[in-house]
Parts: structure tokens; sequence; C-alpha cells
């Protein structure tokens, strides 16, 4: 039984997945839904014949989002541009709030008494989880469908939820870094740095490259195949 | 059978005179076209979204989204001021090689 919903759905996300913007596909949907009407309304056609009449006559979704590029070029660039600089700033924001969690970690460690190496590869152990937590459920959103559609105050929640991560990050590596001295004797206090600024860099660096190495095999991504092609049923 | 360089050339002002005598949607433009051409003009449908997207980004005219008696949102374009001045320079342009061309033709006596 043909689903002319499903059938849209799907032909909307080709649409998504050729990076064409929400208002412009809400409103070629709104034009398949017209002509389908119409053209089951004569008696000509079936639902489905008139869907797939339809759409051809819109034009193919690998045909009609290169005419909208066409228009805004730079534009698209631009967007992109800024997705890139967004996902540094996240990288940094998320770096800030795992230091702080990782240099808790130390203080805890330290209060039970732990030596600066132990306490050290603790924090180191704290961010390397994190991570990989963050990374799993990156992936994971990166699926069609995963986040909620873009609105006019997307663009301020991610800012703002940015600002409040670092923030909080901040100020756990301050309250750290005040308290930490004064607890621990020097020697244990530079053992335990030692650590947390290595494992910081290994983590960083080593890790999540291994990781998006991983994942990126795995998953066909770097094999350059990665985009979903998926036909209406 | 009208060219398709003929047909990508006149899609602005067709678009802007259509929009000229009242506020649309790219649908009901297709379908206006369609009639008032008497079927001359067969637009390849998906060419005319990303007109309107271009001359709504070049601010000649505005959109605005709207939901049907039917529950079908919709988005309806109308003119701006620039828009308005923009189809009377091309009516003039179109109007002058009109003419021109019905000058030559009538003095060759076709």
């Amino acid at each position: 039984m043909f689903d002319l919903d499903a059938a849209i759905t799907d032909w909307r996300m080709q649409l998504a997945n050729r990076s064409m913007a929400t208002e412009q596909i809400d409103e070629l949907d709104t034009h398949l839904r017209d002509a389908v009407d119409s053209l089951t309304e004569q008696g000509f056609a079936s639902p489905e014949e008139a869907f797939w009449l339809a759409r051809r006559r819109l034009g193919e979704p690998q045909e009609l989002v290169p005419e909208y590029h066409k228009v805004d070029g730079a534009l698209v660039a631009k967007r992109r541009m800024l997705w890139m600089m967004l996902g540094f700033l996240a990288g940094g924001a998320v770096a800030t709030a795992l230091g702080g969690l990782a240099a808790t970690g130390v203080s805890l460690a330290a209060a039970g008494g732990w030596s600066g190496s132990v306490s050290g590869l603790i924090s180191v152990l704290v961010l390397g989880a994190g991570w990989l937590v963050i990374f799993m459920w990156g992936t994971r959103m990166l699926e069609p469908g995963r986040w909620p559609a873009w609105n006019a105050r997307s663009g301020w929640a991610i800012a703002a939820g940015l600002l409040l991560i670092t923030l909080m990050g901040q100020a756990l590596s301050f309250a750290n870094s005040l308290w930490l001295p004064r607890m621990m004797t020097a020697e244990t206090y530079g053992h335990s740095l030692m650590w947390t600024t290595l494992g910081a860099q290994v983590i960083r660096v080593n890790l999540l490259l291994a990781v998006v190495i991983a994942v990126g095999v795995l998953s066909g991504a770097l094999r350059g195949s990665s985009r979903p092609t998926s036909t209406a049923s | 059978m009208i060219s398709k360089e003929l047909i990508a050339a006149s899609t602005k002002p067709m678009v802007l005179s259509v929009l000229a005598r009242g506020e649309s949607y790219g649908y009901a433009i297709i379908q206006q076209v369609r009639e008032l051409s008497g079927g001359k003009l067969e637009w390849s449908e998906g060419m005319l979204y990303p007109v309107l997207h271009r001359l709504e980004r070049d601010k000649l005219i505005t959109s605005r989204w709207q939901t049907s008696e039917s529950g079908r949102k919709r988005k309806y374009y109308r003119l701006t001021a620039g828009g308005t001045r923009a189809m009377r320079r091309e009516r003039q342009q179109w109007l002058a090689v009109h003419d021109s061309l019905v000058a030559v033709w009538g003095a060759a006596h076709v």
C-alpha cells in the first residue's frame, strides 16, 4: 500500500541530505502535495502515480539543489565556515568543561589520600572517559532526524549552552586550582600536575585521533561513500 | 515551442508581472503562467523556486507563510517597491524589443 506521507518524508530527506534549508524544503513539499491533489482530483492518476509524476515535474533532488546553490553559492560557503567555527568553539567548550571535571577528579583523589601520580592518572581517566562519551553521543546525534528542527532561537540556545558549559568548566578549574595547592605538598601537586598535563595532551590528540579513524573506517565515512542513499518504497 | 533560453530570460519579468497582479505562491504562479500563455510557456516547475529565492534575496519580492483553509502551509510572495520598479524597467525593455521586431517584420511585409 502506497503511503504518500512516507514517500514525501523520504524525498524531503534526500533534499536535506544535499543541505537544502528546511524552509525551502517546506515550500517544495507544499507544491508537491498541491500537484498530487490536482492530479488525483482529475482522476488521471492513483496517489502513487501522481506522486511520481509530480516529483518528476518538480525535478529530481540532484537537479533541484544545485539550482538553489547557484543562487547563493557564497552563502553556502559561509554557512559551512560558520559550522566549522562552531565545531571548533564547541570543542573548546567541551575541553574546558572536561578539564574542570578532571581537576575535580584530582582533588577528590587527593582528598582520599592518594599519591600525586595516582591522582593525576585518575584525572586523565576522567578526561578520557568524558571525551569518549561526548564523541559517542556526537556520532549518534549525526544520524538524520535526531536534532530538533532549527528555529529562530536555536542559534541563541547553542551560544548560551556553549557559554554555560565553558563557564562551568572554568569555575571548576578555578576552584580546584585554589584548593589543591593548599591541601597537597608541593611535590605531590607537582606529580599530579605532570600526569594531568601529559595525559590531557595524549587524550586530546592521540586518543581522539584513534577514535575518529576507527569510527571513520568502520562506518565507511573515510572511504568517501558516506552519503546515505535511500529510495522511496 | 518557446526555446529554453527565452523561457529562462523571461522568467524574472514573468514572475514580477504575475506578482504585480497580487500576492501569490509558487504553485499558483505556475498555473497562472500556463493559463495566461495558453500553454505555450511550459516551465519546468522546480526552476521557479530558485528564481523566487533569488528575487527575494535581491529584495524585489517579500514572502510570508500562511496556512490555507485546508491546513496547508504556503509561502506567499508579493512585490516590494523595488520589485515594482524592476517590473516597470523590464516591461519597457521587453516592449522595446517587441516593438523593434514588429517594426522590422512590418517593413519586410512578412
